[in-house]
């Protein structure tokens, strides 16, 4: 039987490792690149292909919409920037993930299914942002920087908790 | 409840600016403004305003400070822990988060007047762990969230090893 020291332990290690882990990959991810550098380069066409993938939802509902590099312009207009694309909460629930003892396989399988989940939920947000800008715009800001991450961190933490569980009890049945 | 947020994010504020050795004069001071004076996209009623002389910074304080400290006041009041351990994880993540904040607020006020390391290696790393750590909204969620957890992971009881080897010992008894 588990004491509670073991637990504390385990819970201690799970942190550290989190700790460590987050604060690499957010480094990485955040870290000033060189102006006209080849990372801004590379990320400033990685954000150019969020827009175009933002944009292609949003023309379902309205035709309208083009997307020119990071810009969604129709009748209200959008710019995805730094942090619009969720890179954040999707770095620091791959951190958790990997910190949590379990097999690299199901490890993986967790990363590859809630990045997905959390890319398209993002991918929803901004095409909701485009239409709150469009009727509510008195209410943009406080959706953009308050509702929707909170909303996203929480999708985060639900989903590695789904995940843990469906992590252990797959390895309880298959010990 | 923004402006009395304000007036106490103002005196946390001051205090910290006094322990710098800023070379300006006059120094520095937070200071709530009057009704209207700056904008609801600069933070309206929850903002307060960094001023030296005739500069004056406003500062959104709902995201950077009010945010955080809710929600994790909010967790560790409603999480079901005896008094005795719900007051040390008030304390140690308050104090975590408090911490936070003074160095969310002291890396930009060292910046924007030139004091302490900015310009230095621990400068940099001061700046980067600033963008990584508390300029993305996202972490004005997380960090409340990963203190509470942290708080109540260091604080789990000691309790004596229950092993299989002891318990049997005990039936015999």
């Amino acid at each position: 039987m588990e004491s509670q020291v073991d637990v504390r332990r385990a819970r201690l290690r799970f942190a550290a490792i989190f700790a460590v882990v987050g604060g690499a990959l957010l480094t990485i991810y955040s870290f000033p690149y060189a102006e006209h550098g080849v990372r801004e380069d590379w990320f400033s066409r990685y954000l150019a292909m969020y827009a175009q993938l933002a944009g292609s939802v949003l023309r379902i509902f309205d035709p309208a919409v083009r997307v020119v590099g990071h810009d969604i312009v129709g009748r209200t207009s959008l710019t995805v920037a730094k942090n619009c694309d969720a890179m954040d909460v999707c770095l620091l629930f791959a951190s958790a993930i990997v910190a949590f003892p379990a097999r690299w396989s199901r490890r993986l399988a967790g990363i590859a299914v809630g990045m997905s989940i959390l890319t398209t939920i993002n991918v929803l947000r901004i095409a909701s942002l485009y239409y709150v800008d469009l009727r509510w715009p008195a209410a943009f800001d406080v959706i953009h920087a308050e509702v929707w991450p909170f909303a996203l961190i929480a999708l985060a933490v639900a989903a590695f908790l789904w995940w843990s569980r469906w992590a252990q009890a797959t390895s309880n049945a298959s010990a | 409840m923004g402006r009395a947020f304000g007036a106490l994010f103002s005196a946390y504020g001051n205090l910290l600016v006094a322990t710098r050795d800023l070379a300006v004069d006059p120094p520095p001071r937070f200071c709530v403004p009057p009704p209207g004076e700056v904008s609801a996209a600069d933070g309206g009623q929850w903002a307060v305003v960094l001023r030296s002389g005739a500069r004056a910074f406003p500062l959104d304080t709902r995201i950077i400070a009010y945010t955080p400290l809710a929600i994790f006041l909010a967790l560790a009041l409603s999480t079901p822990v005896p008094l005795r351990r719900k007051g040390i994880v008030l304390a140690g993540g308050g104090a975590f988060l408090l911490a936070r904040l003074a160095f969310a607020v002291l890396v930009p006020v060292d910046r924007a007047f030139g004091a302490g390391a900015s310009g230095s290696m621990l400068g940099t790393l001061a700046e980067i762990t600033w963008t990584v750590f508390v300029s993305p909204p996202v972490m004005s969620y997380a960090t409340p969230l990963a203190a509470w957890w942290l708080a109540l992971a260091l604080t789990t009881p000691h309790a004596r090893a229950t092993t299989p080897r002891r318990r049997a010992a005990s039936r015999k008894r």
